[in-house]
C-alpha cells in the first residue's frame, strides 16, 4: 500500500496535463484525473480511440516507450553525446525547416537533458491511467503499479522535476508544431512557442502551485515497489 | 652513354634550357620522389647537369658531365643530417633558437644545394609535424616547399598542400615548455594534447571524456593554452573539472587577453561542478560589459539564467538590464521556461529585491508596452506611488556597483526614470518613512526584517549578508553626506566587519576602514583581529587579494608605530606567503615591537595562525632546517603566538637554538625579557628557568664557564625542562618529589654525598617523566634525522660527552671526597651510579635508534643489567653493612698496630 505522498508523487507524472486543464476540473493529487466529473469514456474514444480497458492497456503499452518522443529521441541523444562543433556541423547539413526543429531541440535540450521529450509520453500515459481509473477500468493497485513503472522510466531519463516538466512542455510544443498544417504556425511555435502565454501560464502553475505534489515532494522520494497485479499482462510495461 | 644526363632526360644534347626543362618535367611523373627517390635524384641531377652544360658557351657533347657526387650534394646532405640531429634532441627540438644556426648555414649553401634540400626536407617535415610550426613554416619558406607541391602527383599534392596549410596554425602551446623533459614524455605530452585538441573538434563527448581520464606520466605544463584546452575539454565533455585545474585557470586568466571568454569558461566549469555561487561570481563581473553578451549563444544565455536562478536570483533585474540588447534577439522564447524556474525560486522571498526581481521576470515573460513609464510616472504622482516597487529599485541601485549603475543609466528608456529616482531618493525615503509611520504600508511589503523605515544598520547587515561581493558602492552611498540614512544613525558601528568576515568581502572592509579615521583605536584593534583571521584563511583567495590592501590601509591609518610595524611585516609576508625567509623576516620584524610595546591581544590569533604553523612544520622537515639561523626567529614566532603559559615553546626553541650554528642572539634577549615574567609562566621556579636559559646560552659557548656546578645544574634543569614539557608538572612527580628534593639539594648544610644522591634521584625522576612524555611523543614522529635532539636526554653531542664526564666526576668525587669512609660507600657509588648512568644512556640510545655510537652494544648490555646490578648491590649493602664495617675496623686496628710497632 502506498503512502499518500507516494501516490501524490506518482500522480504528479501527469501534472503538466493538470496544469493545462485546470479549468476543466483536473486535480493534481488524486488518482482520478477529474475526480469531480462524471466518468465518461467518450473523451478517450474521440481523442485516443480508446473504448475499453484492453484498448487502454494496449495504448499505454505501445506508447510509453515508443510514443511521440521517439521521433526526436535521436536528436536529443546527439545533443547530449556530440560536441558543440559536431552539432553545428549537423545543423548546417539540415534544410531550413529541419534547422528550425534542430534549433528548438538544441534550446530545449539545455533544460530537459538527454531525456528530451520522453516525459511528454510518460505524462500522457499517466493521464490515460488516471482516466482509466476514473472510468473504473483499472483498480487502485493496477493504477499504482503502472504508475510505478512510468516512474522508473521518468527517473531514468530525468534528474529532477524541473527537467521532467520542461521536457513535457517541450514535447507538447514540438507535437503541436509538427501537427500543424500551417508552415507559418509551425515556424512560430518552434521559434516562439515556449514564450506563448498559455505555455508560461501553465508552466507557472505547474511549478508554483503548492497543490502540485511535484512542488512538495522531492524527485527522488522513495517509492514502495508494488507487486504486479495478476490482472495485468506480463508483458505490459516491463 | 647510358648515364648521361641527355639519356636520362630522353633528349639529345642541347643548349636550349627550355627544352631541357620541358624534358625534365615530362619525365618527372615517372620518378616520384616518394615512390622512386633514387630515380628522382638521378633525374634531378641529370636536369641540373644538363642545365649547367647548356650554359657553357661552346658545348661539347664529349665533355658532357657525368652524374657524380658533387660538393653541393655533400653540403646539402650534411645540412640535412644536422637538421635531423637537432630534431632528435629532446632538449633542443622544441626551441626555435636551436635551429638558428641551421638557418644561418642555409644561407651559405649554394642554390643547387637548397634546391636539392627542398623535397627531402618536405618529406621529413610531414613526418615531424610535432616540431614547432613556426620553424617548419620558416623552413618551408626558405626551401620553397610550395614549388615542390607543383611537381607532385595530384593525390600527393593534396596531402602535402594540406600539410602546408596546417602549418599556418600556431602550435597548441609553447612547445619549449617540454624541453626539459625526456623525449618519451615529450612525445607522450604532444601526442596527448594533439589528440585532446582533435577530440575537442571531434564528435563524441564520451570519447573526449575518455581522453581526459587517460593517466599521464607527468602533469601537463601549466601554459595558458594548455589550461584553456583542458578546461574547454572538461566543459565540452561534461566532466567534473578538477579543483587544481580551476585554480590554474584562475591564475592563467589574468594573463589572457579575452578575459570575458575566460569568465564564461570558468563559470561553466564551476556550474558543471555544482558550485553555482562560484559560477555566478565569474559571470557577475561581465554584467557591466555589454560586449561580453553581444555574441552570446543561446546555450550561454540559458546557462547564465540557470546559474543566476540557482545562486542569486535577486540579481535578475540588473542582469536583465545588462542583457536587454541580447534578450531582444530571437533567443528570448527559449528563456521563458527558465525564467519561470528563476521566478519559482524567488517565490517565497519577500525582500524588496526579490519583489523587484519577480516583477522584472514578469515583465520579461509578459512584456508591457512601456516597462519604464509606469515607474517613472510614480515619481511624479507620489501619492499613488507603488512603494514596494520603488523601494525595490532603490535597493537594487544601492546594491549595484558603479559600473552597473552607469550601465543602467545609459539605457535610453530607463535613463529618465532612474535619474529621477536617484535625484529624489531622499524625498522618497522620507515619504516612505511617513507612510510607514502611519502604518499604511501592508505588512508583507516590509520585508523580513522590517526595513521600512529603513534602518541603516539593518540594511547594511542585509546587504552584506545578501550580496557580500558587491556592497562597496552600497557602503559609499550609505556613508555619503547626502545620504538620508546618515541622519537617522549618525553613529557608525563596526559590526559590519563581522558580517564581512563571513562574507569574505575585502573591498567592502577596505572602503569601510577608509572612513574610520575618527574611530582609530577600536577600529584598528578590530582590524588587526581580522588580519589574524585573514591569515588563517590563507588558502583562500581572500588572503591574496584582500589582505595586502587591508594591511596597507591599516598601516596608513594607524597612528601607533607598533601597528605600522606589524602591518609592514605582514605586507612582506604576504608578498610571498610560502617563502620561509619572508616568514622569518616577518617574525623578526614582529619581535622588535613586541619587545617594546605591550602585547596586543588581537594579534595573538595572527601569530598563532594555521598557515604559519603549517609553514614552520613543513620547513622543519627540510634536511637543512636546523642549520638555518633564521629558524630561531621562526620558532620565536611560534612561541610568541602560542600560549605563553606553555613551556613547550621555550624548550623547543632553545633546543633549536643550541643545535644551530648561528648566534643565539634572540635567546639572550628573550631569556631576560618580560616574556618570562612570573605571571606568564605557571611553573613556579621562574628564577631557575631564567638561570637555565642563561646556562643554555653558556653551553653554546657564548658565556664563560667555570662556575662550578653549572653542568650539574644544566642536567638537572634539563630534567626539569623535560618535566615542564609534560604540561602537567604541577600535579605530577615534580610537584610531589622533585621540588622537595630540589630544596634539599639546595641546602648547603646537607651532606655532600646526600646531595649527589639527591641529584641522581632528581635526574632519574626527570628521566622517568621525560620518558613518559616521549611515549606519547615518540622521536620517530619528528623523523630520525632529529635524533640529536633526543640523544641521551642531552641538548647535543657536546652535552652528551659532558653528561658522561659528570657521571664519572661525581663517582670519582664521591670516592675522593670520602677517603676515610667505609669502603661500601664507594662501592655503592660506583656500582649504583655507574650502571644506572650507563643504563640510562643505553635506553636513550635504544629509544632514539642511534646507529652511530661505538659503545651502543656495551651500554645496552650494561643497561639491561642495571636493575639486577642495582638490586644485588643494594641487597649486599643492606645485608652486610656491619660486616663491611667490622672488616674496616679490623683493618684500621691492624694499621695502628703496625705504626705502633714501628
Amino acid at each position: 500500500m502506498l503512502a499518500k505522498e507516494q501516490v501524490g508523487w506518482l500522480m504528479a507524472l501527469s501534472a503538466p496535463l493538470v496544469a493545462l486543464n485546470r479549468n476543466d476540473g483536473a486535480e493534481y493529487d488524486t488518482r482520478a484525473f477529474r475526480p469531480h466529473s462524471t466518468p465518461d469514456a467518450s473523451g478517450l474514444k474521440d481523442s485516443w480511440d480508446i473504448a475499453d480497458r484492453d484498448d487502454l492497456l494496449e495504448t499505454v503499452g505501445n506508447m510509453t516507450d515508443r510514443g511521440h518522443a521517439e521521433r526526436f529521441a535521436g536528436e536529443y541523444w546527439q545533443w547530449s553525446s556530440f560536441t558543440l562543433a559536431k552539432r553545428q556541423r549537423i545543423r548546417e547539413q539540415h534544410s531550413a525547416n529541419d534547422r528550425l526543429i534542430w534549433d528548438f531541440i538544441e534550446r530545449s535540450a539545455l533544460m530537459t537533458g538527454p531525456g528530451g521529450t520522453r516525459s511528454w509520453d510518460i505524462g500522457r500515459m499517466s493521464f490515460l491511467l488516471r482516466s482509466g481509473y476514473h472510468l473504473g477500468w483499472l483498480d487502485e493497485k493496477e493504477c499504482d503499479f503502472l504508475h510505478g513503472q512510468l516512474a522508473l522510466r521518468a527517473r531514468y531519463w530525468y534528474p529532477s522535476w524541473s527537467h521532467y516538466m520542461q521536457g513535457f512542455m517541450s514535447g507538447l510544443i514540438l507535437w503541436r508544431a509538427m501537427g500543424s498544417d500551417d508552415p507559418a504556425e509551425t515556424r512560430r511555435l518552434l521559434v516562439d512557442g515556449p514564450a506563448d502565454t498559455w505555455v508560461i501560464t501553465a508552466y507557472r502553475d505547474l511549478r508554483q502551485n503548492p497543490a502540485n505534489p511535484a512542488n512538495l515532494h522531492p524527485w527522488h522520494l522513495p517509492l514502495t515497489e508494488q507487486p504486479r497485479p495478476a490482472s495485468l499482462p506480463e508483458a505490459l510495461l516491463q | 652513354m647510358t648515364n648521361t644526363p641527355w639519356h636520362l632526360l630522353g633528349i639529345t644534347p642541347t643548349q636550349d634550357e627550355k627544352l631541357i626543362r620541358d624534358a625534365y618535367f615530362r619525365r618527372l611523373p615517372d620518378h616520384h620522389p616518394e615512390e622512386d627517390p633514387d630515380g628522382f635524384r638521378q633525374l634531378r641531377d641529370a636536369y641540373e647537369a644538363a642545365l649547367e652544360f647548356a650554359r657553357q658557351t661552346e658545348p661539347d657533347e664529349s665533355e658532357a658531365p657525368e652524374v657524380t657526387a658533387d660538393p653541393d650534394r655533400e653540403a646539402a646532405q650534411q645540412w640535412f643530417d644536422d637538421l635531423c640531429t637537432v630534431s632528435q634532441q629532446p632538449a633542443q627540438r622544441f626551441r626555435i633558437d636551436a635551429y638558428e644556426s641551421l638557418f644561418a648555414q642555409l644561407d651559405r649553401l649554394s642554390l643547387t644545394s637548397t634546391t636539392m634540400l627542398a623535397h627531402p626536407t618536405l618529406q621529413w617535415a610531414t613526418n615531424h609535424r610535432h616540431l614547432p610550426s613556426a620553424m617548419l613554416q620558416a623552413l618551408g619558406g626558405r626551401l620553397g616547399w610550395q614549388e615542390v607541391v607543383t611537381q607532385l602527383s595530384p593525390e600527393n599534392a593534396v596531402a602535402v598542400d594540406n600539410f602546408l596549410r596546417d602549418l599556418v596554425r600556431p602550435d597548441p602551446f609553447d612547445l619549449s615548455l617540454l624541453s626539459e623533459w625526456p623525449g618519451a614524455i615529450q612525445e607522450e605530452t604532444h601526442w596527448y594534447l594533439g589528440n585532446l585538441a582533435h577530440h575537442c573538434r571531434g564528435n563524441s563527448r564520451s570519447a573526449l571524456a575518455a581522453w581526459l581520464n587517460i593517466p599521464l606520466c607527468l602533469p601537463l605544463p601549466k601554459a595558458p593554452e594548455i589550461t584553456e584546452l583542458l578546461l574547454r575539454s572538461y566543459v565540452l565533455a561534461g566532466e567534473p573539472v578538477p579543483p587544481s585545474l580551476l585554480a590554474d585557470a584562475e591564475h592563467v586568466r589574468a594573463q589572457c587577453v579575452d578575459a570575458a571568454e575566460w569568465h564564461w569558461l570558468l563559470a561553466e566549469a564551476c556550474h558543471q561542478n555544482g558550485d553555482h555561487s562560484a559560477a555566478w561570481d565569474w559571470l557577475q563581473p561581465l554584467l557591466p560589459q555589454p560586449e561580453a553578451f553581444a555574441p552570446v549563444s543561446a546555450d550561454r544565455l540559458m546557462l547564465l539564467f540557470q546559474i543566476l536562478g540557482e545562486s542569486d536570483p535577486e540579481w535578475m533585474p540588473l542582469a536583465v538590464a545588462a542583457l536587454r540588447p541580447t534578450l531582444n534577439g530571437p533567443t528570448d522564447s527559449a528563456l521563458a521556461l527558465r525564467l519561470v524556474e528563476v521566478e519559482t525560486r524567488l517565490l517565497h522571498r519577500q525582500s524588496p529585491a526579490a519583489v523587484a526581481a519577480r516583477g522584472c521576470i514578469n515583465d520579461l515573460l509578459f512584456p508591457p508596452e512601456d516597462p519604464v513609464e509606469p515607474v517613472a510616472g510614480h515619481f511624479d504622482t507620489a501619492e499613488e506611488i507603488d512603494l514596494p516597487l520603488i523601494y525595490a529599485w532603490l535597493c537594487q541601485l544601492m546594491r549595484s556597483p558603479e559600473s552597473i549603475w552607469n550601465l543602467v543609466l545609459d539605457r535610453s528608456r530607463i535613463d529618465a526614470a532612474l535619474e529621477h529616482l536617484r535625484a529624489r531618493t531622499a524625498f522618497l525615503l522620507r515619504h516612505l518613512l511617513r507612510l510607514a509611520d502611519k502604518a499604511s504600508l501592508p505588512e508583507q511589503h516590509l520585508g523580513t526584517e522590517g526595513e521600512i523605515p529603513p534602518s541603516r544598520e539593518v540594511l547594511l547587515k542585509k546587504l552584506l549578508l545578501n550580496k557580500p561581493t558587491m556592497t562597496n558602492v552600497a557602503f559609499q552611498r550609505l556613508t555619503a553626506k547626502d545620504n538620508p540614512f546618515t541622519d537617522t544613525e549618525p553613529n557608525r558601528s563596526i559590526s559590519p566587519l563581522w558580517h564581512w568576515l563571513h562574507c569574505r568581502n575585502q573591498n567592502t572592509v577596505g572602503t569601510w576602514l577608509s572612513e574610520l579615521e575618527d574611530e582609530e583605536n577600536e577600529a584598528i584593534n578590530l582590524a588587526c583581529q581580522q588580519l589574524g583571521l585573514m591569515i588563517e584563511c590563507a588558502s583562500d583567495r581572500l588572503f591574496e587579494t584582500g589582505a595586502p590592501a587591508l594591511i596597507a590601509l591599516v598601516a596608513e591609518k594607524a597612528r601607533s608605530p607598533l601597528f605600522r610595524t606589524v602591518a609592514a611585516a605582514l605586507q612582506d609576508l604576504l608578498k610571498s606567503p610560502h617563502d620561509l625567509s619572508a616568514i622569518a623576516s616577518y617574525c623578526e620584524k614582529l619581535l622588535a615591537p613586541l619587545m617594546e610595546a605591550s602585547w596586543p591581544r588581537p594579534l595573538t590569533s595572527l601569530l598563532d595562525s594555521g598557515p604559519i604553523r603549517q609553514s614552520v612544520a613543513t620547513a622543519l622537515e627540510a634536511p637543512d632546517a636546523l642549520s638555518r639561523p633564521e629558524w630561531a626567529a621562526i620558532a620565536g614566532g611560534m612561541l610568541m603566538g602560542s600560549n605563553n603559559n606553555s613551556l613547550e615553546g621555550v624548550c623547543y626553541t632553545l633546543v633549536l637554538s643550541t643545535m644551530t650554528d648561528g648566534p643565539p642572539e634572540p635567546w639572550g634577549r628573550w631569556a631576560n625579557n618580560r616574556f618570562l615574567r612570573p605571571d606568564q609562566i605557571s611553573l613556579k621556579n621562574n628564577a631557575t628557568l631564567a638561570q637555565w636559559l642563561n646556562l643554555a646560552a653558556i653551553a653554546d659557548d657564548e658565556a664563560p664557564s667555570g662556575s662550578g656546578l653549572h653542568e650539574d645544574w644544566a642536567l638537572y634543569l634539563w630534567a626539569v625542562g623535560r618535566l615542564g614539557r609534560t604540561k602537567d608538572h604541577s600535579t605530577a612527580i615534580f610537584e610531589r618529589l622533585a621540588k622537595p628534593l630540589y630544596a634539599l639539594f639546595r641546602n648547603p648544610q646537607q651532606w655532600p654525598l646526600q646531595r649527589v644522591l639527591i641529584a641522581l634521584l632528581l635526574f632519574q625522576l626527570g628521566y622517568w617523566e621525560a620518558k613518559r612524555f616521549d611515549e606519547r611523543h615518540s622521536p620517530r614522529a619528528y623523523g630520525r634525522r632529529y635524533w640529536p635532539l633526543w640523544f641521551g636526554g642531552c641538548l647535543n653531542r657536546k652535552h652528551f660527552i659532558m653528561h658522561i664526564t659528570v657521571w664519572f666526576a661525581v663517582a670519582t668525587a664521591g670516592m675522593l671526597a670520602l677517603p676515610t669512609r667505609p669502603s661500601w660507600v664507594t662501592a655503592a657509588v660506583v656500582l649504583f651510579a655507574l650502571p644506572s648512568g650507563l643504563g640510562l644512556i643505553a635506553r636513550r640510545l635504544r629509544d632514539t635508534g642511534s646507529r652511530g655510537f661505538g659503545l651502543v652494544t656495551m651500554t645496552i648490555l650494561l643497561g639491561s643489567l642495571t636493575p639486577l646490578l642495582s638490586f644485588v648491590t643494594v641487597t649486599i649493602l643492606a645485608v652486610l653493612p656491619s660486616r663491611d664495617h667490622r672488616v674496616s675496623v679490623a683493618r684500621i686496628q691492624s694499621l695502628l698496630l703496625e705504626r705502633l710497632q714501628r
